[in-house]
Parts: C-alpha cells; structure tokens; sequence
C-alpha cells in the first residue's frame, strides 16, 4: 500500500467512524478512492473491504442513507469500485462481492403519479440482499428487492428490479435474464 | 407560509436550509458569470445550483424559471450544444441531476419535469468540428428530441434521436428510447424502449 492511501484510509475512518459516526469500519480496511458517506442512517464495513475509484474516473463510491432506521451492511473482503448505493430500509452486500461501478438503490425515490410526485413514495420498498461472492458490472442497476444468490453475477449495464437470480447464474440485458451458455 | 412556519422549518432541519441557501447564491453567481461568458444561456428566476452544471458549445440553452441541479451520484449536469442553431429549452420547476444532454437540433423539455442522470442526445452520430452546419443533420442523422411535462426520466436511461414522450411519462431505469413515439401518461422501459404500463390517471 502506498503511503497516500494509507493515509486516506485513516483520515477516512476517522473521519465517519469517530468523527461523523455515520459508519464503523473492520479491521484493514483498504480505502485508495474517494468515499462519500451521506443521510442520518448507519453503514456497516467488514474486515479488508477495498474502496476504490471507478475505472473511468470520476466514479468514486457514494453511500446514501435517506432514514434514521436506513442500515447499510457490508461483509468482508468486499470490493467496491465506485459503487453508488441509496439506501432507504437496508442494504446487505455478502463476503468476497466485488461490485463495479453500479447503483443500488432499495426505494424508487419518487411516485410514477406525477400528481403526488414528491409525495408518499416509500410504500413499495424492499431491502436489496447481495449474498456472497456475486459480481456487480460496469452500469448496472438494482433496484428494489433484489436478491442475488450466493456466486451470482450480474453482467454490465444489466438491470434488476424485484427479482431473485439463483445461485452462480449470470444475467444480462434490460431487463436482466439469463445468459446461456455462462456459468 | 407565515414567518412562524418559516423559522419552524429552519430549526427542523438548519443544514438543509443553509445547503439551499448555498445553492441560491450559487445560482445566482452563475447566473452574472454567464451574463458575460456564455450570452446564449438564458436562465429564468429562481435558479439553483446545488452542483455546477457544464454548458458547453455554441448553441441556445434556455431553463424556465425555478430550475434547480441537485447533487445525484456523482455526475454534473452536462449540456453540450454542436451547431449554433441548437436549442436546449428547459421548462420551468426542472429537477436535474447528472442529466447530459448533447445537442445538434433541439431539444425541449416541458415543465415541472424530473431528470435523474441519463444521457438525451438528438443525433446518431456527433459532428466533426470541420463540418459545415448545413449539412450537419443530414450527415448525422439528427431529429428533434420532444419531452412533455410532468415527465420523470428515472437514472441511466438513453434517450435518443427523435424520441417524442408525452405528458407524465415515466421512463424506467436503464431504457433505451430509440426514435419511438410515446403517448401521455406510459410507463417507458427496457431495451428497445416500450410501453410497460400506464402511470395512473389523474
């Protein structure tokens, strides 16, 4: 580890685990992009979880909590590469994801009725499950209750809304299904 | 809203009010900045810069009154004219953010409109710098881009050339609108762009 990442580490995990409390970090937690950390809800890193910038640049990894109750759980040796994650009821990211930059989001954040908008909009959320060792591509967006089995892997720019991929299966495509000949 | 409640939704939540305070000011500095640099960027009352928008080109771009750029996820507003006959006219109470619009004819966009980070361009392809601007739509395959109000344009959705969307459509995350005609209140989504649904009546 170079000693400019070492030290963005440590200014990041004192900047929202002591200072802020917004997120508690585990143990060797490697942090070598940008981390924004936003909303009155609380995030949860495991031990050795990397944060890193996107690959095109100008992707850094952007949490977003919209609730007090909003829970954002990360497992260990998790890879994010400017993941974007709006949490309003909770988020859970299993051991060993690796996740690219791509959008998680557990709520729509606004009403299809254009009539009520800005209005009440949380009726149809439901927390995102990410179970272990799944892969998240370049682009790609998950929506509201999804739930992806252990050594799932979502290809790029694939999208998933209310939707259950089976263990080790790879989708793709808008909406995600399944890719043949791909294990 | 009397002065009562005023000072009641400042004490509830002083760091947002002092964030939109912020991105008044901002707006308004932007506004006398581009007063001198930008002559073709006219902007109506009310504007707010929670982020700082990118215009770029020779082109019209037009925002209605009340317009605000919020901060989404990381990107800015990125608005790129190619011809100086291009026009991007904004109605007005838009909520941008992140949303890039590359423009070669024109495009419109109604009021009270909802954009989350997606990308509308009007032409197939982008012009070279040597073109000459006559010939520019034909060579690129341009046609005007038409966007009703009330519309709500969810994030990382492509909105192509000759895309028509009528009154309180949504466009689902992720979709591609290539050239398709979408009449008021339907639900847009996938990849080609299709109506999925109808968002309910008023």
């Amino acid at each position: 580890m170079r000693l400019n990442q070492l030290f963005r580490s440590w200014w990041y995990i004192v900047k929202y685990q002591h200072i802020l409390r917004t997120a508690r970090f585990g143990r060797g937690c490697r942090i070598t992009g940008r981390l924004a950390i936003s909303g009155p809800g609380k995030v949860t890193f495991g031990d050795r979880c990397m944060i890193e910038d996107g690959i095109w640049g100008g992707e850094y990894t952007e949490i977003n909590t919209h609730h007090i109750d909003s829970r954002v759980v990360i497992g260990a040796n998790v890879l994010l590469r400017g993941t974007k994650i709006g949490c309003y009821q909770s988020v859970a990211i299993g051991d060993g994801t690796r996740a690219e930059h791509c959008f998680l989001m557990d709520s729509d954040f606004h009403n299809v009725n254009a009539q009520h908008r800005h209005l009440d909009f949380h009726h149809n959320d439901r927390p995102i499950v990410i179970e272990q060792n799944c892969y998240l591509g370049y682009n790609s967006v998950c929506c509201k209750g999804t739930v992806l089995k252990a050594g799932a892997v979502v290809l790029a720019a694939s999208l998933l809304n209310n939707k259950t991929i089976a263990p080790g299966q790879t989708v793709l495509g808008c909406p995600a299904r399944p890719v043949a000949g791909l294990t | 809203m009397n002065r009562s409640k005023i000072v009641a939704k400042i004490l509830q939540n002083p760091r947002g009010t002092w964030i939109d305070a912020v991105a008044i000011m901002r707006g308004h500095a932007l506004k006398l900045l581009w007063r001198f640099t930008k002559p073709k960027v006219h902007i109506g009352k009310g504007f707010r810069a929670y982020v700082y928008p990118v215009f770029e080109g020779p082109g019209h771009i037009t925002l209605g009154d009340r317009v605000s750029f919020v901060r989404n996820y990381g990107k800015c507003p990125y608005f790129v004219t190619h011809t100086p006959e291009a026009r991007i006219v904004i109605g007005s109470d838009g909520v941008m953010s992140g949303l890039r619009i590359s423009c070669t004819q024109s495009v419109e966009i109604g009021t009270n409109s909802v954009l989350a980070n997606s990308i509308i361009a009007d032409s197939e392809k982008l012009p070279a710098a040597t073109d000459q601007s006559a010939t520019v739509a034909a060579l690129c395959g341009t046609k005007p881009v038409l966007i009703g109000s009330h519309v709500w344009i969810a994030m990382n959705s492509y909105i192509m050339s000759g895309t028509v969307l009528g009154d309180e459509c949504v466009v689902a995350s992720g979709a591609v609108v290539f050239g398709a005609t979408m009449e008021p209140r339907s639900l847009v989504g996938g990849n080609p762009g299709r109506k999925l649904a109808e968002t309910r009546a008023p």
